[in-house]
């Protein structure tokens, strides 16, 4: 019996921990930027393919590979934001303005992916042996580990980058408060910049250990987006800790409920707990509640 | 063979038109960002679909569907009334996932992934809708109803009231407007023709599955909306016709559908994208988007 | 007509409004002044129905109105004009006030049979209001496109033709300028004379001082003085308020 459970907790906290590198990229955004960029999952799923046509087309060597996909999707978010955000935002458009924007351009990436590579899966061949090891009874294989421990350091050295780096604190003014932010000198629309390179790069590093976990598809954009953003709702949306603490949760109440139904149903958990946080608890479990009009 | 397509693209015509007028019932005129429209459209096709499989007549399988689904809108409405602007939207479109987990999952009654099949054509009191033609007079009888009764509600004062709501909710309530009431009606009505339009689409295509219910599918008829115009019916008709003839020309080009599919998209998504940008009132409306 | 007894409202750490307590006379012009951030715009939201009070009651006509909505309020009486504008700026001025005349518009099936039509009466009513308020050529405009003192004159109108029993009008001299301002002067004497109870906000005080009955003034959330307009001139407690000596 407790290998039961001990095995849903690992699966869960492999999922959260998924769920927490998309999530965590993409909070670092909404809380500088102030409204929801779904293109990010478009991102995650472009610089897949990228990734993909690198390595498994090209036959460039899988480390050289990733760094350039992480390099492709920094420079991808930035150049959504210039084209895309940065012109309505001066426009003054509203959030919701944004949103709408953000998934359209969700659905233009995934279907310039579907355009150029088909819709059958992709898979990226890079770890020959990944068979699974026992650990107390559950498995877990190396590949997960990896996993756990690389996101487990990014999430640290994002964490020491906030709180001490020059634009990690100017990021976090940004999030505060913009107009105060300004009157000390820090120009918004540099941090908003940055804040699209260095978001979309931890979506970089997501993808890389994705691809390999699951398949390359081109809908994995969007699925991944709903499950970080939904994490993101649940930890509470304007801080990334308590995006990443929400993307866990929700990897391992996802888990959990499939013990209890049908395993289809476990993405109708993630949207139905996204439905209920919404319309009850808006800003998560971390988050203040912010009474804006 | 050229009059059969033509006689295809008027019914989808029709079935976009009554989408896009209960979507601009919502959005352009009271203010409602309800990304979750499509799942509204998903239950009135699944409703009808299984209604008119099992033997229930045509008349009262739509009606029915309407029902339900106006239910569901109605029902949606309660909790997300105090949620403003994109937690709105999130909300609804929240909403559409769960509705479209449970048409994928709950096998029993869905078939799930594998869809309904064998959906019949309507049978009015002996008259029978088999052919393409006679579908046509069916789709052009139930858009003049839904135009019709839309119109009606939006022209009238009730419409104002709606409009009232949409421009500053707060100043509606201190002129003693049930707004919660005006926006809950709003939802309901919009939803109830989403499920008359879902219940053409089922019995026109005959066959049914959850991926025509996606929030995707909703991209098309956001953009009729704006494209048309907030708050005008007129922009809308004229932007259903464009936006469901404009990708047809790609299909005489001789590209396979793998590649038709995501260039529609692409289309769409891009037109959407610079609409908002460049021209955001649309052709005719009075609104601008917020 | 209307009383407030023992009002309190916090905000976080901050008390907006502090045990405050005053009534209203019937047939008569009240002003609320005071410093900015004491508090008057608070005590009108709370009348109004927006926030809910900490504690303490609101009266009006004897009967408890702290737990009714905003649209409950506004039909038991009470028409409220906002500090800042709130049209609706894709109506026509005429749309705008034809929608304060009654709330036969929220009925759906009355509407769609066409048994809600806009008869000649309403008509008339927004036209004579109109004229009142000297802005009849501006009836069939949107009202996005009126400039800021037409805009106030619209929602001034709105307001009145609102049925109500008390106006509450915050800051209506605000931003006008001064020529409208002595015609609004004569235009709300011209109200009382017609038997309308007046309760108003106002940081003009050669305005407030023509037009008020009695003057209530409020300082950190509590009314410091109340009294005809003379007393309040000569007020020590008042001037050191306002001028902080």
């Amino acid at each position: 019996m407790t290998s039961i459970f001990l095995q849903l907790l690992i699966n869960g906290i492999i999922a959260g921990a998924i769920y927490a590198l998309v999530a965590s990229g993409f909070s670092l955004i909404y809380s500088t930027n102030k409204f929801v960029h779904f293109a990010h999952g478009g991102v995650i799923a472009l610089s897949a393919y990228f990734l993909f046509w690198l390595f498994s087309k090209l036959g460039l060597n899988f480390y050289l590979s990733a760094l350039l996909t992480i390099l492709f999707s920094s420079l991808l978010g930035y150049i959504l934001n210039k084209i895309f955000y940065r012109p309505l935002r001066a426009k003054k458009s509203s959030s919701s303005i944004l949103l709408i924007v953000s998934i359209a351009i969700l659905i233009l990436l995934e279907s310039l992916a579907l355009l150029f590579f088909g819709a059958d899966v992709k898979i990226i061949n890079f770890i020959k042996n990944n068979q699974g090891v026992d650990f107390f009874g559950a498995i877990i294989t190396p590949l997960q580990i990896v996993i756990i421990l690389v996101s487990a350091i990014l999430f640290f050295v994002l964490f020491v980058f906030m709180k001490k780096s020059k634009i990690g604190k100017a990021m976090r003014a940004v999030a505060d408060n913009r107009d105060v932010a300004e009157i000390v000198g820090i120009s918004s629309e540099k941090i908003y910049s940055w804040s699209f390179i260095i978001g979309s790069a931890i979506a970089g590093c997501a993808t890389i250990l994705i691809s390999l976990e699951q398949n390359i598809t081109p809908t994995m954009g969007t699925n991944l987006m709903i499950k970080g953003f939904t994490g993101a709702i649940i930890g509470g949306i304007t801080n990334v800790p308590g995006a990443i603490l929400g993307s866990f949760l929700l990897g391992i109440v996802e888990n959990f409920g499939i013990w209890f139904m049908p395993s289809g149903y476990k993405d109708a958990i993630a949207f139905i707990l996204l439905f209920i946080f919404l319309l009850f608890r808006p800003q998560g479990i971390l988050g203040i509640k912010n009474n804006q009009k | 063979m050229i009059d059969a397509y033509f006689i295809h693209l008027l019914i989808l015509i029709g079935i976009y038109l009554i989408l896009a007028i209960s979507l601009q019932l919502s959005l352009g005129y009271s203010g409602l960002l309800n990304l979750g429209h499509i799942a509204f459209f998903g239950i009135g096709a699944y409703v009808s679909a299984i209604l008119s499989s099992s033997g229930v007549p045509f008349l009262i399988s739509i009606l029915v569907a309407g029902i339900i689904s106006g239910f569901f809108g109605w029902l949606l409405s309660l909790p997300t009334s105090r949620l403003k602007g994109d937690y709105f939207a999130l909300t609804t479109l929240g909403f559409s996932f769960v509705v479209y987990a449970i048409f994928l999952n709950w096998i029993e009654i869905t078939k799930g992934p594998f869809g309904l099949p064998g959906i019949p054509r309507p049978n009015i009191f002996g008259i029978d809708f088999s052919s393409n033609t006679s579908f046509l007079i069916l789709v052009i009888i139930l858009v003049l109803i839904s135009y019709f009764f839309i119109h009606r509600i939006c022209n009238s004062q009730f419409g104002k009231a709606l409009e009232a709501t949409r421009d500053d909710e707060l100043a509606a309530k201190s002129l003693g407007k049930h707004t919660f009431k005006l926006k809950s009606i709003s939802l309901a009505v919009s939803a109830f023709f989403a499920g008359i339009a879902g219940c053409l689409f089922a019995s026109y295509i005959t066959f049914i599955d959850p991926s025509s219910f996606t929030f995707i599918n909703l991209i098309p008829i956001l953009l009729i909306v704006i494209i048309g115009g907030l708050a005008s019916l007129r922009g809308t008709i004229l932007a259903t016709i464009i936006i469901v003839l404009l990708p047809e020309p790609l299909r005489f080009i001789g590209l396979p559908s793998s590649i038709l599919g995501p260039i529609r998209q692409i289309v769409f998504a891009l037109m959407l994208i610079l609409i908002i940008y460049f021209k955001p009132r649309g052709f005719f409306g009075k609104v601008d988007l917020e | 007509m209307l009383k407030i007894k023992n009002l309190t409202k916090k905000f976080g750490g901050i008390t907006a409004v502090n045990n405050c307590s005053f009534e209203i006379e019937k047939g008569k012009i009240t002003a609320l002044i005071g410093p900015n951030g004491s508090g008057k715009t608070t005590i009108f939201n709370l009348i109004s129905g927006i926030i809910k009070p900490d504690q303490g009651e609101i009266f009006l006509n004897n009967q408890n109105i702290i737990n009714y909505s905003v649209d409950q309020i506004s039909n038991l009486g009470i028409s409220r004009l906002f500090q800042q504008p709130r049209l609706f700026k894709n109506l026509t001025v005429k749309e705008n006030l034809f929608l304060a005349i009654d709330n036969e518009d929220v009925k759906l099936w009355k509407n769609i049979f066409g048994l809600n039509k806009i008869t000649k009466e309403k008509q008339g009513a927004v036209q004579k209001i109109l004229e009142d308020v000297g802005i009849l050529e501006t009836k069939n405009k949107i009202v996005n496109e009126l400039s800021f003192g037409q805009k106030r004159l619209t929602e001034l109108a709105r307001t009145i033709l609102n049925p109500h029993q008390l106006l509450m009008l915050d800051e209506p001299a605000g931003g006008i300028n001064p020529k409208i301002k002595k015609d609004m002067v004569n235009f709300l004497l011209g109200l009382k004379k017609r038997g309308q109870t007046i309760l108003l906000i106002e940081h003009d005080m050669p305005f407030t001082f023509s037009v008020a009955d009695s003057i209530i003034v409020i300082n950190m959330g509590k009314v410091i003085a109340q009294g005809a307009p003379n007393e309040i001139k000569q007020n020590k407690e008042v001037l050191e308020a306002y001028l902080g000596c």
